[in-house]
């Protein structure tokens, strides 16, 4: 699914505008990206957390040069799955019901 | 994992209201509509592209062994799919901002690495150039004082001349003597023989230094061209006049009778024209003046 479909789709189930729902989901993904670089976490209702990580500076491998470096400090912005998405996804392939989540 | 870095949902629906310029109440339906279709579409395995934040998709995980935590019985975790988001290059440096300027650092550090920094080159260019230019005018100074000697289209016995003339006069390079040797070159040479054109920043000591080889001679200077000064200042004197040199008996090392007189009479006039300008200095060369005149 493109963001374009995603943006149409949004609109028509909330019956707004295409601008105005491309507008709402720049706002929302700009201000979780603007949270998140002052170090704050978001939950979005159903989906999932984003928050940020902090690695300490570690020795790590280049595969490019083969050989092994001083990483340095760093922040990545890692994704939580929300519980009930990850039951959603779970057993996509098999319908199996009982399958232990 | 701690709580206190979280925002809750209804500020962050109020901070997106606020960057989108609706109500509250529309950007909450939005993030709620946003996030069931998003996984709704996860749940038929699609995956969400968003431009310059990250790519929601799935992976398939196959069934693995695995053990009950609680009672350590061994289990089967059957093949199941997973959700992963995938942060693209925008987002990693907004969050990472705070580290930005840290770098990979080698673990045996390159002693070779100032080849390849450019800036080492153009310095060391830079510096050989200095050295070829300082050289280069060292040389010229050296090659401007053997012209001096031998000039180009004169014969070598005139210059042998010439050079002996100047041998009894050490305390003077390239002075007045050396001017009169080939007089008819140029306005400027035959300006050096009679006088000399004063340039900015020149000063009659500098002058006397210069021309007459003791810069205690200026008064003489002075009193040479005192009728041409309308100042009446010995220490102002305006850039663009010719001032003449008074040709000395003898020379400022071992002057003349006549000389020293001449010498006397412009200390002399120098301290008269200090004392009508009120200046103090007047009486250093009344006392000097008095000092040759008794001797």
């Amino acid at each position: 699914m493109y963001q374009s479909e995603l943006i149409e789709k949004v609109a028509k189930e909330l019956g707004i505008s295409n601008a105005l729902s491309q507008r709402l989901l720049k706002a929302t993904l700009r201000e979780i990206r603007d949270l998140l670089r002052v170090g704050h976490a978001v939950t979005i209702p159903h989906l999932g957390t984003f928050d940020t990580a902090t690695y300490k500076e570690h020795r790590g491998y280049r595969p490019a040069s083969h050989d092994f470096a001083i990483f340095p400090k760093r922040r990545v912005p890692v994704f939580r799955t929300g519980t009930l998405l990850r039951e959603e996804v779970y057993d996509i392939e098999s319908d199996e019901a009982g399958a232990p989540t | 994992m701690s709580d206190d870095n979280k925002i809750a949902l209804h500020s962050f629906a109020a901070l997106v209201a606020k960057r989108a310029k609706v109500s509250s109440v529309e950007a909450d339906a939005y993030i709620h509509q946003f996030a069931k279709t998003i996984s709704e579409e996860l749940e038929t395995g699609g995956e969400i592209p968003l431009y310059h934040f990250g790519r929601f998709h799935t992976t398939h995980v196959d069934e693995q062994a695995g053990h009950d935590p609680n009672s350590g019985a061994p289990l089967t975790i059957p093949e199941h799919s997973r959700v992963h988001f995938r942060p693209y290059t925008a987002l990693r440096f907004a969050v990472n901002a705070p580290f930005r300027q840290l770098r990979i650092r080698e673990l045996t550090p390159d002693k070779t690495g100032w080849r390849t920094r450019t800036g080492a080159w153009i310095l060391l260019v830079l510096l050989v150039l200095l050295l070829i230019v300082l050289g280069i005018r060292a040389k010229s100074g050296i090659s401007t004082q053997d012209e001096s000697v031998v000039l180009p289209g004169m014969s070598s016995d005139k210059a042998v001349v010439a050079h002996t003339e100047q041998t009894p006069d050490t305390g003077a390079p390239a002075t007045v003597p050396a001017a009169p040797v080939e007089p008819e070159t140029t306005p400027t040479a035959i300006a050096a023989a009679t006088g000399v054109i004063v340039s900015p920043g020149d000063t009659l000591w500098a002058i006397a230094a210069t021309r007459l080889g003791d810069p205690y001679w200026w008064p003489v200077i002075y009193a040479e061209n005192r009728p041409e000064l309308s100042r009446r200042n010995p220490d102002l004197i305006d850039s663009g006049i010719t001032l003449r040199i008074p040709a000395l008996a003898g020379s400022v090392n071992s002057p003349n009778v006549a000389d020293l007189r001449l010498k006397t009479n412009a200390y002399q006039m120098v301290a008269e024209d200090y004392r009508k300008l009120g200046n103090p200095r007047a009486a250093e060369y009344e006392k000097v003046t008095a000092r040759w005149s008794k001797e």
